[in-house]
């Protein structure tokens, strides 16, 4: 009797459960790959573990037919690929509970693989919300901005320009009344000056004629005189030459006086016509100029200032627009870049068809260890199940994206 | 004219974000959830100036679409671009041979996508 030593299917057996449990984890953590590579070498493990358990099966068998045949035989002859123990007695009595066992190990994973599987669904869901949610934000942020550079450019091209020039456009033909009118006022006062200096020298001319007025009384006087003196030589026949010669003396002071007073009046009068001038034309006149040279110079400022505000509009315009495009273009990168969005939604429902299979398979698995009915024919299904599973795993890699060929990834044929 | 493109993909991510791309490039942009829902467009004469399709949709597959829209009297010569995720040469060479133009692995920039319709679309 060969001592029992820890029977080779059983160890395979715990250790497709070891690496079973690796591929949950794999799939858990969404390692896609290495949890299908996992479940392979799981699957390769259990199929061993079914096959050396058939194999002992078989050649427990084998070994009774041969005892039964050939009493003689030894235990020995038996082939060299079987299991080093061949304890019918305990083997019969612990695979099948260990593989029960380890069935019911795995129907316990199911349930939560499922629900792994819903949480990874309800993940996708809230992906593709949250993608969807964020694309109508980004699409109103990018329609806010245009329309709000539309309204700038709209107001600035249909309102500040126009009014710019307007009022620019009425500067200049204030300015050019202004200097109109300065002209004007240099002219008035100029010809105001020229009429005063005219008026100035008729009253100098007055002034002459005034002399001359003075010089007949003055001569009207002395004749006045010599008329009185005449007079007086020839008695009393000359009274009546007295009385004119003394009219005429009176004569003669009353035009000295009226004489002297015009001289008086034109002398006013001279002061007034100085005076005029000098404040119509040199004080009224530099105040105006003052004045107009004021505004004018008011004017040009104002006229500056529109300039520069209409350089630093132009330039905000400039720069709303270029904001407007840098904005824009941020928006389109944002909306490229949620493709990602769709590739996460493939790889995640990779891995639940991943899941779902594991789920399937371990179903089918734990219900062949619970009933302990391995046959060849099973044995030979689950080994052309792994490499379907094995292709399927490839399949889904390829679909999720994990594996890039060396290709362009844009090529138009 | 703004020229016509048609988006068929069964993410709705995906249609939202290329409608966005592609409209504010000043293109006129239609969209089809499914690939039999952009037949019965096509084949209703709504002509597109090009077609960009994804390759793994529910029951009919972008390469799939190709073949059918390549029946489709007047299409033969219709730019039909693959934007997938895919990355296998096997799969590339099989949408070549059922007639696309060109393929596009997601993600693809903006700006690349645009260059490629710019290149078959005459005035886009």
């Amino acid at each position: 009797m060969h001592q029992r030593f820890l029977c080779p299917a059983d160890a395979w057996l715990a250790l497709a459960a070891a690496i079973f449990a690796a591929a949950l984890d794999y799939a858990f953590g969404q390692e896609k790959n290495m949890s299908a590579m996992a479940l392979w070498v799981a699957e390769t493990f259990f199929a061993t573990a079914f096959v050396l358990a058939a194999a002992r099966q078989f050649g427990v068998a084998r070994a009774a037919n041969q005892t039964e045949a050939a009493p003689g035989t030894s235990k020995q002859e038996l082939p060299a690929a079987l299991p080093t123990v061949l304890e019918p007695q305990h083997s019969s009595k612990t695979a099948p509970s260990i593989m029960a066992r380890l069935g019911q190990e795995v129907s316990a994973c199911n349930p939560i693989i499922q629900t792994l599987c819903g949480h990874v669904q309800k993940a996708v869901a809230n992906t593709e919300d949250l993608a969807i949610n964020t694309m109508h934000r980004l699409n109103k942020v990018d329609s806010t901005v245009t329309r709000m550079t539309s309204k700038l450019q709209k107001t600035s091209r249909e309102k500040f320009l126009p009014l710019i020039e307007e009022t620019e456009r009425s500067l200049n033909s204030n300015k050019k009344t202004l200097l109109a009118f300065l002209a004007h006022t240099s002219d008035a006062a100029k010809e105001g000056e020229s009429r005063l200096t005219s008026i100035a020298e008729r009253v100098h001319s007055l002034e002459s004629t005034l002399q001359s007025m003075r010089k007949l009384a003055k001569h009207t006087s002395m004749l006045a005189v010599d008329a009185s003196v005449e007079s007086s030589k020839n008695g009393g026949d000359s009274c009546s030459f007295a009385v004119v010669a003394s009219e005429v003396k009176a004569l003669a002071v009353q035009t000295e006086q009226a004489a002297k007073n015009i001289g008086e009046c034109l002398q006013l009068l001279k002061i007034a016509i100085d005076e005029s001038v000098e404040t119509m034309v040199v004080k009224h006149g530099l105040q105006e100029r003052a004045e107009i040279a004021r505004i004018t110079y008011g004017m040009n400022d104002l006229e500056r200032n529109m300039s520069e505000v209409i350089v630093m509009q132009r330039e905000t315009l400039e720069t709303m627009r270029n904001e407007s495009e840098e904005i824009s273009h941020l928006v389109v990168d944002l909306l490229g870049s949620l493709q990602n969005q769709d590739i996460d939604r493939q790889r995640l429902n990779g891995v639940t068809q991943v899941l779902h299979q594991i789920v399937d398979h371990a179903t089918s698995l734990a219900s062949v260890m619970k009933s302990g009915n391995i046959d060849a024919a099973f044995v030979e299904n689950m080994l052309a199940g792994i490499e379907t599973k094995r292709q399927y795993a490839l399949e889904n890699s390829r679909i999720a994206h994990v594996e890039r060929a060396p290709a362009p990834a844009i090529e138009l044929f | 004219m703004a020229k016509k493109i048609m988006i068929v993909d069964d993410s709705q991510t995906v249609l939202m974000s290329m409608e966005g791309i592609l409209s504010k490039a000043g293109l006129d942009v239609s969209k089809a959830p499914s690939a039999e829902e952009a037949l019965v467009v096509l084949k209703g004469g709504r002509k597109p100036d090009m077609v960009i399709t994804d390759l793994n949709m529910n029951e009919m597959n972008g390469i799939q679409l190709i073949r059918e829209i390549r029946k489709i009297p007047g299409y033969q010569f219709l730019p039909i671009v693959m934007l997938t995720t895919e990355s296998q040469q096997t799969k590339r060479d099989e949408a070549k041979s059922a007639g696309a133009t060109g393929w596009m692995v997601k993600p693809v920039q903006p700006d690349n996508m645009l260059q490629i319709i710019k290149q078959l679309v005459p005035g886009a």
